[in-house]
Formats: C-alpha cells, structure tokens, sequence
C-alpha cells in the first residue's frame, strides 16, 4: 500500500485538523456525482476508494499507537527489539497479553524501548495522563529514536487540535487589534494622497 | 469545587456573557434560598457549570429578571430565576461541601481541622435544609470520594486512575434524576470534568504538597522529574507541565464528544461549548504555570 499521507498530500507532521481538511476536499472533488455519465467515472471512483482507504488507514495509526493498518508502512525500529514479542501481540491487538509482559519486565531492564511500548499500552486503553508520561521519558532516555519522538509528536498534533474548529467557526481570528490599526493606518495614508486624513496627527 | 471550569470570556458574545452572569446570580441566589445565606459563599463557577448541562439537558430555557442582591446592592442585575436545575444544583453543592469537610475533619491537621470541624454542622445544616428527594445522596457522593481517598492513601502512581476515581464522582452529581440519554451524555460530562479538575487541582497543589510531603498524582508518577527550581520557588517542570497539557487537551476531546450530543437550540449550548473548548484549556495552561492562551 502507497504511504496513506502522500495520497492525501499531506505531510506526517499534519495535524488532525489538516488532514481532516486535505480528505474533505479530495472526497468533494473525486466524488461519483462530478463523474456521472463520463467515461472517467471508474477511474474516479477507484480513486475516490483509495482515499477513503488512506484517511481510514491515518484515523486508525492515529487513534491507537500502531494500528493494524498502519503496520504495513510505519517504520520498525532496526535495532535491538528485545520486545519483540510485546509488538507482535499489540500488532494482533491482543493487548492485555502484552500488558502482562510489560509490566512483569523486572524494573532494571526498563530502559527507553520499554517506556514506549508502556506507553503506547496506556494511550490504547485511554489513560493519556499516564501514556505520555511513559512516552516523554522513551524520548528522554533514547532522544535519537524515529518511533519515539513520532508518537510525542502525534500526541502533541492531536492535542493542538483539540477546540481548533470551534474558533475558526466563529471567526475568533479575523479582527484583531493588529488588523484594525494597520487597517486605519492604511486607510489614513490613502486619504492623506486625496487631501483628506481620518488621523489627524500622522 | 474550584473554579477551574469557566468560560473564556473574550471569545463570548455579549449576550451569552449576560446569560452566564445571570445563571451564575441565578444560582447564588438559589443556593440563599434553598442552603441558606453561608453557603452562598461556597459558589464556585464549576458549579455553574453543572447548572447550564442541567438546564440544557432539561431544555429548559433560563427566564431572567432584574434583581438586587445584598453582594451587589446598587445595581439591579439580570438573574436567572430558579428552576429544578438550579434547585439541584444548589443542594448538590451542599452536598459536596460537607463530604469534603468531614474528610478534611479526619484527615488535616491544626487549623484547617479546626475550621473544618467548625463548618461541617453549617454544611449539614445546608444538607438538611436542600434535602428535597430529587437531591443527590451524600452517602453515595461520600461513597464514591472515599474511592479516591483509598487510592491516594495507597499512593496510587496513576494520574489516571486517582482522576478518574473523582470523576466518577462528578459523573454521579452530573447525572443523578436523570434517565436515558441524558444521563449517559452528563455522566460523560461530569466525569470528564471531573477528571480535569482533578489534574488542574494537583498542577496547582504541586509545590506546596512536595514541600508538606503530601501525596501528589503529578509527583508520584512523574518522580523526580515533576519539579524544578524557578528563582528560588519550587515550580512545575517544564517537561510535566507541558506533557500533562498535552494529555489533558486529549482526555477533553471525549468531554467536547459529550457537549456537541447537548440538544441543539438551547442558549447555554454555545456558553457550554465555549467552556468546554477553549475555558477549560485555558485554565489548565493557567495551572500548568503558562501562559496566554493556545488554540486561540
């Protein structure tokens, strides 16, 4: 499967919220009615399918660590996997067998592999108070590591999200302070070139 | 409670800052009435809260009228007049306030048991006098408190776990009386705010439970790395603040699934929606030491 992200267009950094956005559009453009009638309809609707297979692909890797479908193109770590038996069984979403190893690995072999893997256990079952803990301290202990820092930051995306549409709903963004003095100022100078000022002293 | 659960008020349409300030006088107001005049002073806005997810789950529709009151003497303000939700909402602030007196009566020491031991009859006068039988039962609230207070005398090492057990706390106040849907949406409500101030609290407690040696959900999970010094002051680390901040927006995220199932057309819908997404973040960054507001 092609990376889900480039067939959006959007980068691995992109917020929920952007790539909510990057499928709206793409559905609405690639959508069967644009097509009806025209020899292209097929090749819309293969196209159509296999966007809503990559945005069901983020939605998924973004909801729980590593989804099933995600597995197939997040990047492995390729080194020391000692818990190797742990991602196999989060992979097959068995994820309270998983727990049982993670949790009786004795605390002196609990090194930044661990965290992560703890971590992502935490963010599966919703304790996200707990998870990033576990997370941060992965990054902290292995600061280098793809994986680590790629779940931090999914974390922090989705978290930036959060109460985004509501303000852009209501317009919160379109008349600041700066807007309406540059706006007043701009308007001052274009009077003073026909004679007329609005502010008396510039 | 304690105030964490506000609206942002900049982002506020003037009507919707008037409704706000009138169920707020609307519940003062109540809680005189229904409580008596000392519990007045117990309002906080979280309480608020409960009463506009009350009313909107009710449909009802707040009617208000000008009023003096003894706070503010000089000026007729707008107040919501009372209402079932407001009722409840007073009765179950009376019942909270003296389950949290009789626990600091046994667990504090010094002055603030004292001033515990000396509210507490005031707080069951204030439990008697709401008892209408559509009240929440103390007993259940001190059932539920005592869950959480089990789990922190264990020095429990999830933030999770502890904010959860006072969630579901909230989930009983938020939904007791009522049925169907509607319970289920304000038992996620009251539990998710239950859960956020809960971590609000502790962020603030932070340095002054590291310094007393008492138990703190950040510090027991975060250890060593939860403080740092700030010029001379024990402060939040940098790393903590910024990761439960983190977290914290995503646990909201099933708060504001809850607030947009609130029927739509009800007034204090949009104030609710403004607390949920960009108040309570907001307080929180206030907690966490940041400033300014992110997401605005």
């Amino acid at each position: 499967m092609k990376d889900p992200y480039s067939i959006l267009g959007v980068s691995r950094n992109a917020t929920d919220d952007e790539i909510k956005r990057a499928y709206r559009s793409l559905a609405k453009k690639y959508h069967p009615d644009n097509y009806a009638g025209s020899a292209m309809a097929g090749a819309a609707e293969d196209r159509m399918k296999e966007i809503n297979e990559a945005y069901d692909a983020i939605q998924k890797e973004r909801s729980g660590g590593f989804g099933g479908a995600g597995a197939s193109y997040t990047y492995n770590t390729s080194g020391s996997t000692s818990f190797y038996e742990v991602r196999r069984l989060i992979q097959e979403g068995r994820y309270s067998d998983a727990e049982l190893i993670i949790d009786s690995t004795p605390s002196n072999d609990r090194g930044a592999e661990w965290n992560y893997l703890k971590g992502c256990l935490l963010v599966q079952r919703g304790l996200y108070y707990d998870a990033i803990k576990y997370i941060e301290i992965a990054c902290y202990l292995d600061p280098a590591n793809p994986e680590y820092k790629e779940a931090k930051n999914r974390m922090r995306a989705r978290s930036q999200s959060y109460g985004r549409e509501y303000t852009t709903v209501r317009g919160a963004d379109d008349c600041d302070c700066c807007g309406i003095c540059t706006t007043l100022l701009c308007a001052d100078s274009c009077c003073e070139c026909c004679g007329g000022d609005i502010i008396s002293c510039c | 409670m304690f105030g964490y659960v506000k609206p942002h008020v900049p982002e506020l349409k003037v009507g919707e800052y008037e409704l706000f300030r009138a169920v707020y006088c609307g519940l003062c107001r109540s809680m005189g009435k229904h409580t008596g005049t000392v519990s007045r002073f117990t309002l906080s806005y979280d309480y608020v809260f409960l009463a506009a997810v009350r009313m909107a789950l009710t449909e009802t529709v707040p009617e208000c009228k000008k009023r003096r009151c003894i706070a503010h003497p000089l000026k007729q303000r707008n107040m919501a007049e009372e209402n079932p939700a407001l009722a409840y909402t007073a009765a179950a602030a009376a019942c909270m306030l003296s389950e949290k007196l009789s626990d600091d009566m046994s667990d504090e020491a010094g002055f603030k048991r004292l001033l515990s031991s000396a509210g507490r009859p005031f707080a069951l006068g204030m439990v008697r006098r709401a008892g209408s039988e559509n009240a929440p039962s103390p007993q259940q609230i001190g059932l539920l408190l005592q869950k959480l207070y089990d789990l922190e005398k264990a020095e429990s090492s999830s933030m999770d776990e502890t904010a959860e057990a006072f969630g579901n706390v909230l989930a009983y106040v938020f939904s007791h009386g009522l049925s169907g849907n509607e319970a289920l949406i304000a038992e996620e409500i009251g539990r998710a705010a239950g859960r956020f101030i809960y971590i609000c609290d502790a962020a603030d407690d932070l340095a002054d439970d590291i310094k007393k040696g008492r138990y703190n959900p950040i510090e027991r999970l975060w250890g060593e790395m939860a403080a740092e010094e700030k010029d001379g002051k024990t402060v939040i680390s940098s790393l903590a603040a910024e990761a439960v901040g983190t977290a914290a927006r995503i646990d909201l995220e099933k708060l504001g699934l809850a607030a947009e199932l609130l029927p739509v057309g009800n007034p204090l819908v949009p104030i609710i929606k403004n607390i949920v997404y960009l108040g309570m973040p907001s307080a929180m960054d206030k907690s966490l030491g940041k400033n300014g507001v992110s997401n605005t």
